[in-house]
């Protein structure tokens, strides 16, 4: 009996004392005060070339230059956390260190972002196609093969020049292995690559085709998250290029392995990089790592406490984010109110199987998007994260031009529109039955995503009377299914996200009878046909993406008859909630200055941290030390 | 003598029979398991946005790692393999060889989860004994008793999340993950070391504060059996003190199935504490095996459960070996 009150006592002095570190517990103490302050620095530095006018600030100080900021004392920020930048992955990483971009498609490690380099870089956000180790690209009078000139000056880590013979090489190799990754995209687009001299190639392309320069499956050219690597010739082609590690890679980037652990990979700036001295650019941090802290409480903590600067994406929710933003106000995402994240290029379209009755008939799947309560998978799938779609690309400044050419097909044909009475309505007016429905809706039982959004979409399709069951797929069970057409609906994310690209997806030329396995989720499993898109869309894909003038009415044509169609049903943009901590580090890209985008698993994450030479000449960006 | 030595033979034909066995369940049960190696693959490439025509990738990993050939071609290999002490290269991280990935994990795993079982197992014991051994009700033994308890029902996951809050966030002692610096160089310097423990400590306490409670209860619930044996009121009737009865006979013979829970653990050790390794993000077997199950990554998990299933009936078989030698009355059931 004693033991019994004994033990209550202890029992309700233990809960008293974890209630008091949950809720009682005072914000951390705030971070050392780091005053940001713009101090125009009077470099006195070995850099002897006189740049144009606002890059002063982007040389890193050789020497130990004490800033002395007339305000509050800077206490102990560490000299050499302040040079470090730290990423977070979400995975520990295999040791021996995979540099193989060809094996390894792990990217969280800064492979192709601190290492690689590319010819061209996109920057989805603005628009602009950087040049980086090629200069110019030239495609000839029928589409059919493409110059490129190489810049001049480039060399590898080893101090050899970078030059055609390894881009011939690197194709060639491509040709030679087809199991490498990407190859066989590769080796589908181009016939063959000529070296014209040391620092000019041409591809010779399989068919004509005026989109190859943003093909990154097969161009060295990086859109969304990578490109076709270019390696080095006078390395590998010692090695087998199936079982070749890397772990002590050759790149012409401007960091080098220095670690490798399981937890952490650390690159080190090394001082002979070509880009010092071609444009008189360092990169700001000396010291890049990309960690593995463990799981989504490790990596509040460390962004609160100041040890981390950013981490990859997915890893944070919006509830531990914006916790995190109350504790260290330095911490910001995109937008600094919900929904807070960059849009993915990716959008996520519900899609529908046009070969299972009765959504083969348009009007029915009207109605199916009717009764679908956007908003409401925003709220309750994605916390807030992110916003309605009205169609399969995403919302970025430069395809601004494409909604508004055709707002009035949208007034129309309200894609977002959410009303259950008309979508009922439409069913009865379809002669369909909704209460002899039983829709088989897939879902990616390693996504949680799919499965939050597949639980709120399945109870709002309840609500009005339609019998959805949601099934859990996973592997090869999951590939099989989708591929063979075997559901009804099933959400799925929409790359590549380019205007013509995501229309081609509905290219009847991907289309295969139900039973036999189509190449893509995206592309055609939904059995979509429509020979007249078919026509506008090949057109399209002969027109320089970058043509708005051309494209933007094919673009009207090819709506006209998507919409009315709707083969698949738009539901919401894809969020990307990716923070970043000013505390050492700022400049980062956010809405209110949508100078690049924030993805630092992404290749072109180094235009973040260097910054890149924009079209006037003037260098843009990179992020700079908080404290001078 | 000679019955030591059937004794022997006996228990080396049970460990080959159970590691043959072994080895066959290892290879059959991930095989049951819905989904294949190839599907997490192409789960891993649709995520990039590279699912578009892998094919000859996919045929590419089919063949070298044989998947498909028919199920018992793939088992007579696998057989050969082993035979030759191969474990093979695994099929999510290739190249990288499975023994590097298991050899590269297991030095942490077996360092942290060695020393904390050790630890805790004497001091849980050895409190369970002179708690046990106590007639009385005081408080101080009805707090050790609750105490364990709490710590023995409590999950890994909340302590250790806790331990992290308190002490590597509020009062920024410890650091938050990992087992060494970033960026530290792996060496057998001091200060190596001393980084290596430092990071060790969280942990390590996180495991030592659960496992103490379990033997703390077990042993005192031994000693308390003993205590009412024979030969401890004939030592008492000797004249013998209370300290010396409790620990060189109340102890040494509670300690015979306490040593056997110790000796079982240590076997599995090997398989790591999966819940400490992810919240602290330190680098061992436990998230090698949980990742490699996830991928349905066979080499993988075929190596390391095999290595957990070796390790233990080892160290089973030691123990076997061992028992007559501390317990004279198996010896004595040996010899003749």
């Amino acid at each position: 009996m004693k033991t019994m009150k004994f033990s209550l006592v202890v029992l309700v002095l233990t809960a008293i004392l974890l209630v008091a570190i949950a809720c009682g517990a005072p914000a951390t103490p705030p971070p050392p005060v780091v005053q940001t302050v713009v101090v125009p620095q009077t470099v006195v530095s070995e850099a002897t070339v006189v740049v144009p006018q606002t890059v002063v600030a982007q040389q890193t100080v050789e020497k130990q230059v004490t800033v002395q900021v007339p305000v509050t004392p800077t206490p102990q920020v560490d000299k050499a956390r302040a040079e470090t930048l730290n990423i977070a992955n979400g995975n520990p990483f295999t040791v021996p260190a995979n540099i193989n971009p060809y094996t390894n498609w792990d990217r969280g490690s800064g492979m192709h972002n601190l290492c690689y380099e590319y010819f061209f870089y996109q920057n989805l956000q603005t628009g602009e196609y950087i040049p980086w180790l090629a200069t110019d690209y030239q495609y000839n009078s029928d589409n059919t093969a493409l110059t490129v000139k190489l810049r001049d000056g480039v060399t590898w880590s080893d101090g050899q020049p970078f030059t055609a013979d390894d881009v011939v090489f690197t194709y060639d190799m491509l040709k030679k292995n087809p199991s490498l990754n990407w190859a066989e995209q590769a080796n589908g687009a181009v016939k063959s690559v000529d070296k014209v001299d040391d620092h000019t190639v041409t591809f010779n392309l399989t068919t004509p085709n005026p989109h190859f320069h943003i093909f990154r499956e097969a161009f060295p050219a990086v859109g969304i998250w990578g490109g076709t690597t270019i390696v080095p010739k006078h390395i590998w082609e010692k090695v087998d290029p199936k079982t070749f590690v890397n772990s002590d890679p050759v790149c012409t980037g401007p960091y080098k392995l220095t670690s490798a652990t399981q937890q952490a990979l650390t690159w080190t700036r090394r001082d002979d990089w070509w880009g010092t001295k071609v444009w008189n650019v360092t990169p700001a941090p000396k010291t890049v790592n990309f960690l593995y802290l463990g799981p989504e409480t490790n990596i509040a903590l460390a962004l609160v406490n100041n040890e981390l600067d950013t981490p990859n994406i997915g890893l944070l929710g919006v509830g531990s984010f914006e916790e995190v933003a109350r504790r260290n106000p330095k911490v910001q995402a995109w937008l600094d109110k919900p929904p807070y994240s960059w849009l993915d290029p990716c959008p996520r379209p519900l899609m529908v199987n046009n070969a299972h009755p009765p959504f083969d008939k348009p009007e029915a799947r009207w109605a199916l998007s009717y009764l679908i309560d956007r908003q409401g998978v925003v709220d309750l799938a994605y916390e807030g994260a992110t916003t309605p779609a009205w169609g399969i690309w995403p919302d970025y400044d430069a395809n601004k031009p494409y909604h508004d050419a055709i707002a009035d097909l949208l007034k129309q044909y309200p894609t977002d529109a959410y009303d259950e009475a008309k979508g009922l309505q439409m069913f009865k007016d379809a002669g369909v039955d909704v209460s002899k429905l039983d829709l088989k809706y897939v879902v990616d039982a390693n996504s949680n995503e799919e499965i939050k959004v597949g639980q709120v979409i399945a109870d709002q399709l309840g609500r009005a009377g339609i019998k959805v069951t949601i099934t859990p797929l996973q592997g090869g069970t999951l590939q099989d299914a989708v591929l063979q057409g075997d559901y009804d609906i099933k959400l799925h994310s929409f790359c590549p996200g380019y205007i013509a690209e995501n229309l081609d997806l509905f290219n009847s030329k991907y289309y295969k009878p139900l039973g036999q396995k189509v190449a893509l989720f995206e592309a055609n499993s939904f059995r979509y046909r429509n020979p007249k898109l078919d026509a506008i869309v090949n057109e399209m894909l002969t027109v320089p993406p970058d043509d708005n003038a051309k494209m933007i009415p094919l673009f009207k044509q090819a709506m006209e008859i998507w919409l009315p169609d709707l083969p698949v049903i738009p539901v919401v943009q894809a969020p990307a909630l990716v923070p970043f901590n000013n505390t050492y580090w700022t400049g980062w890209p956010t809405a209110s200055n949508a100078w690049n985008m924030p993805v630092s698993w992404w290749a072109t994450f180094n235009t973040v941290i260097i910054g890149y030479p924009g079209k006037d000449g003037k260098w843009v960006g990179g992020i700079k030390p908080a404290t001078p | 003598m000679r019955g030591y030595l059937s004794y022997l033979a006996q228990r080396l034909a049970i460990l080959a029979a159970t590691i043959i066995i072994s080895m066959t369940i290892v290879f059959v049960v991930p095989r049951l398991v819905p989904g294949d190696p190839m599907g997490a693959i192409l789960a891993k490439l649709s995520a990039v946005g590279a699912g578009r025509g892998s094919e000859a990738l996919i045929q590419d990993y089919m063949e070298r790692f044989g998947l498909n050939k028919p199920i018992w071609q793939q088992y007579i290999d696998y057989l050969t393999q082993l035979a030759q002490g191969n474990l093979g290269y695994s099929i999510a991280n290739f190249p990288a060889r499975v023994s590097d990935l298991i050899f590269s994990a297991l030095p942490w795993t077996i360092g942290l989860l060695l020393t904390t079982t050790i630890v805790s197992w004497i001091i849980g014991s050895v409190l369970g004994a002179i708690v046990g051994w106590r007639e009385s009700n005081s408080l101080p033994v009805r707090a050790a008793v609750v105490l364990a308890l709490i710590a023995y029902t409590t999950p890994y996951y909340i302590l250790a999340i806790l331990l992290l809050f308190a002490f590597a966030f509020l009062v920024p002692i410890f650091p938050l993950a990992g087992a060494f610096q970033v960026g530290a160089q792996q060496e057998f310097s001091l200060s190596f070391i001393l980084d290596v423990l430092w990071h060790a400590t969280l942990p390590a306490l996180s495991i030592i504060l659960v496992s103490l409670g379990w033997w703390f209860l077990s042993m005192r619930s031994l000693i308390t059996s003993v205590k009412g044996e024979d030969y401890i009121l004939w030592a008492e009737a000797k004249g013998l003190s209370p300290r010396r009865i409790l620990w060189a006979y109340g102890f040494r013979n509670a300690l015979l199935p306490q040593a056997t829970g110790l000796a079982l653990s240590l076997g599995y050790l090997v398989g790591g504490a999966l819940v400490t390794e992810v919240i602290f993000g330190y680098p061992g077997v436990g998230w090698l095996i949980f990742n490699s199950i996830k991928g349905l990554d066979y080499p993988v998990i075929q190596g390391s459960v095999l290595l957990i299933i070796i390790s233990v009936a080892i160290v089973n078989f030691l123990l076997d070996l061992i028992y007559p030698l501390l317990d004279p009355r198996i010896r004595q059931g040996q010899a003749g």
